[in-house]
């Protein structure tokens, strides 16, 4: 059993009369990549806002490493790095002395740990050029260096892929997996973007609208949303509709889907040729993460 | 701690806007040195030497044009008057004998119509004589060049007029007439202490520095002089004047007595000391600038996530601020200091800085004399508190409404105040403001408010209540803020 660094209990969060967060429970554990997952506006910022003291909360506990966030806050936030919305620099000074700025709110951090953490982020080249300089992909691996410069145990990661083409994407994922796994670091990592995470998290938060709708590892989720569909090529698509009813829909003339299990697939077929229908070919239909994800949250609504 | 201030100091002097500030500064204070004040006066030309040259021509004109035998009242007087200018003419303009003859020119006039009177209208043998001996006698110590044995003369002469006077006054019984010689007694012996001070120290009445010294005392004494004994009954204005003139006879005394040099109208010393009313506005305006974005710009760019999420506790982001702000206001100060040092010694010479500035102290009832750092350091401290208000509201509006331009705006706003209310007499009610309040140069060495209703310790109080509210009032909103979603 590893140990949890985060845990956050019923978090509520009102603004107004209207409720942002309507009790957001989740936990973290060490060596643990947790994906946040939810459209934009379901809440995944005000939560880590929440959790980093940023903001104030209505009701609810987050205790980090043990510390209460919100008795504890030194104890608490001393072992978190963290990336918020986007990464925070200063524009007007170069990439190193960011990073000298953060080394000087923490206590014992060794002068080459700077270095360290510049090569790991893969900017050694550029970074005593000025940020303003930096592209947005760069700026996101210079605040991961930022966020990690300190050795914390648990690192909350705003949309960190925001900006960052394919390869960087797959940079950042396999910077992170060697982070939880080898530094045995507590990973939260929020997106609206499902598949981008899909390798890397352990398991995934789903929230919509200030509730989490599915805490699940990746592999079940993906069994309990991707039904198995599949594409049958026949003459007469409409008389097929009037046989089969619910269970399928009309793609156009001679294709249609249907949605059942393998094993119930020859039976359906047989029924089709006893009522006279021809049947060319069966297909099955790959249907990706994402759209599976968009059915699950039934689109983006804010409410 | 130490470490957040370090950080907030790097930052902001890796901002351009720092040094361009800087440097506004540095060609301001080099351009006002050495411009100086000529700019205002320009040199000014004496006329008196001309003119009396001019006036010994026409007199010499005028009187060859009159006949002796039959307009002799008219001989007599151009006569005198032409005799009068080539006696003045006959010393240097300046010199002390120029002076004196100046000085006694109405007695002198008398003595040479006499003389002339006795030369061309009646021939009198023996009074001419007598009346030769007397001017002759008047001016031996200036052809002996000895102003002191003239001034022993002077003093022989008053005392015997004292003299006179106090027996004259036994055989008056006439109360009015009393006191009219009572007041002649009282003016010569005032003139009786010039003269004395005059020989101890040295004064010739040759035009100089300390001549101008002694005259100037002389004048604001008999001002002093001239002011009712009972001081309890003055009105607060009469105090003020009273304690104006009183203050100026103490410095002129101790001036004269420890001779003090007087300096140019434009020297390094005197620049020096008045670096804080030159560039007020300018230390008003970088404090506003550094404590009006301090934290506003964290805020607007999002940078104070970074800040937050950093293990301190919020009121300590905020000081850390804050004694930033205070940290580049005393690196500014310091800075015009040396700056202006510099450059005022280079452009006038560096000695000036070495004479004292004498400054009379009405809770010690002394003299005291100040070097020129210390002064500077006094006042320094006295409009601190002004500077910190100034600065800590900026900072407190920067903090509440997280928006530079506003900060800025409205610091500049409640620091210009202080012109607009017109510190009188008659709006008591002003004294509640922190503006009329903040600037503790009027109450230096004892002085008289402007004012009657200005205290020193009210003021204290109303500057210390201010900027603890503002400051509770700030770190409370700071630590109790939500960062809103950008």
């Amino acid at each position: 059993m590893e140990k949890i660094v985060l845990n956050c209990r019923n978090l509520c969060k009102k603004i107004g009369k209207k409720d942002i967060l309507k009790g957001i429970s989740l936990e973290v554990r060490r060596g643990e990549i947790v994906g946040f997952i939810g459209p934009n506006g379901a809440g995944k910022t005000t939560t880590i806002k929440l959790i980093l003291g940023l903001q104030k909360m209505t009701s609810g506990t987050v205790e980090i490493n043990g510390y209460d966030i919100k008795k504890n806050f030194v104890e608490a936030i001393e072992k978190v790095g963290a990336i918020v919305e986007s990464p925070d620099l200063y524009m007007y000074l170069s990439g190193y002395q960011n990073l000298k700025i953060v080394k000087e709110c923490y206590k014992n951090i060794t002068p080459n740990r700077i270095d360290e953490v510049v090569k790991i982020v893969g900017l050694s080249n550029r970074i005593k050029d000025k940020v303003a300089k930096y592209s947005l992909g760069m700026r996101q691996r210079l605040g991961i260096a930022q966020a990690i410069l300190h050795k914390p145990n648990l690192l909350i990661l705003d949309e960190p892929t925001n900006g960052l083409d394919p390869e960087g994407i797959i940079e950042i994922r396999n910077l992170l997996k060697k982070l939880a796994h080898e530094e045995n670091i507590g990973i939260l990592i929020s997106s609206h973007n499902l598949s981008e995470l899909e390798n890397v998290c352990d398991k995934v938060c789903i929230i919509k609208n200030g509730k989490i709708i599915e805490e699940t590892n990746i592999e079940n989720l993906k069994k309990e949303i991707v039904e198995e569909s599949y594409i049958l090529e026949v003459n007469e698509a409409k008389k097929v509709k009037q046989i089969l009813k619910e269970k399928c829909e009309i793609i156009d003339d001679e294709h249609i889907r249907i949605r059942v299990d393998k094993l119930n697939l020859p039976s359906i077929t047989k029924e089709l040729e006893n009522n006279g229908i021809l049947v060319y070919t069966v297909t099955k239909e790959e249907i990706t993460l994402e759209e599976a994800f968009l059915r699950k949250i039934g689109g983006n609504n804010i409410e | 701690m130490n470490k957040l201030i370090k950080n907030e100091l790097f930052k902001i002097f890796k901002k351009k806007v720092i040094y361009i500030l800087f440097i506004i500064i540095s060609l301001v204070i080099v351009v006002n040195t050495a411009i100086g004040t000529s700019i205002y006066g320009g040199t000014i030309v004496d006329h008196t030497q001309e003119a009396r040259k001019q006036k010994q021509v026409e007199l010499m004109n005028q009187l060859k044009q009159i006949e002796p035998e039959t307009n002799v009242d008219d001989y007599v007087e151009i006569k005198t008057e032409l005799d009068m200018e080539n006696l003045i003419m006959s010393y240097p303009y300046g010199s002390w004998q120029e002076r004196v003859i100046t000085k006694y020119e109405n007695e002198l006039k008398e003595i040479l119509r006499q003389i002339n009177m006795y030369t061309y209208k009646i021939e009198n043998k023996e009074e001419l004589a007598k009346i030769q001996n007397k001017y002759n006698t008047f001016l031996q110590p200036l052809k002996e060049d000895n102003w002191k044995s003239f001034v022993s003369k002077e003093i022989t002469i008053i005392e015997q007029n004292i003299k006179d006077l106090e027996k004259e006054i036994v055989n008056t019984d006439d109360e009015e007439q009393k006191n009219i010689i009572k007041a002649q007694i009282q003016q010569y012996k005032f003139d009786l202490e010039i003269l004395t001070l005059r020989l101890s120290e040295n004064i010739s009445y040759e035009t100089s520095d300390r001549n101008t010294l002694l005259k100037e005392y002389e004048d604001n004494k008999q001002t002093l002089n001239a002011y009712p004994k009972d001081y309890g009954k003055y009105n607060y204005n009469e105090k003020l004047q009273y304690n104006k003139t009183l203050e100026s006879v103490k410095e002129l005394e101790y001036k004269i007595h420890n001779n003090i040099p007087t300096l140019e109208t434009d020297n390094a010393r005197d620049m020096l000391n008045s670096s804080f009313e030159f560039y007020e506005i300018l230390i008003i305006l970088v404090i506003i600038i550094i404590a009006g974005s301090i934290v506003s710009e964290e805020f607007n760019k999002g940078t104070i996530k970074l800040l937050l999420v950093k293990p301190f506790m919020r009121w300590k982001i905020l000081l850390s601020k804050f004694l930033a702000s205070v940290i580049i206001l005393i690196i500014l100060i310091l800075f015009i200091i040396i700056l202006q040092t510099l450059v005022g010694g280079f452009i006038y010479g560096f000695d000036t800085y070495k004479v004292p500035i004498i400054q009379y102290n009405f809770d010690m009832q002394k003299v005291q004399s100040i070097n020129v750092f210390i002064s500077v350091f006094i006042l320094v401290l006295a409009k601190l508190p002004m500077y910190l208000l100034v600065l800590s509201i900026t900072f407190a509006i920067s903090t509440i409404s997280c928006n530079t331009s506003i900060s800025i705006i409205l610091g500049m706003l409640v620091y210009l105040s202080k012109n607009i209310i017109y510190l009188n007499d008659n709006l008591e009610f002003t004294k509640y403001l922190l503006t009329t309040n903040w600037d503790f140069t009027r109450y230096l060495f004892g002085k008289l408010p402007e004012v009657s209703f200005l205290k020193f310790d009210f003021s204290i109080m109303i500057c210390l209540i201010s900027f603890i509210v503002i400051m509770f009032i700030t770190f409370i909103y700071f630590k109790n803020k939500d960062i809103k979603n950008i």
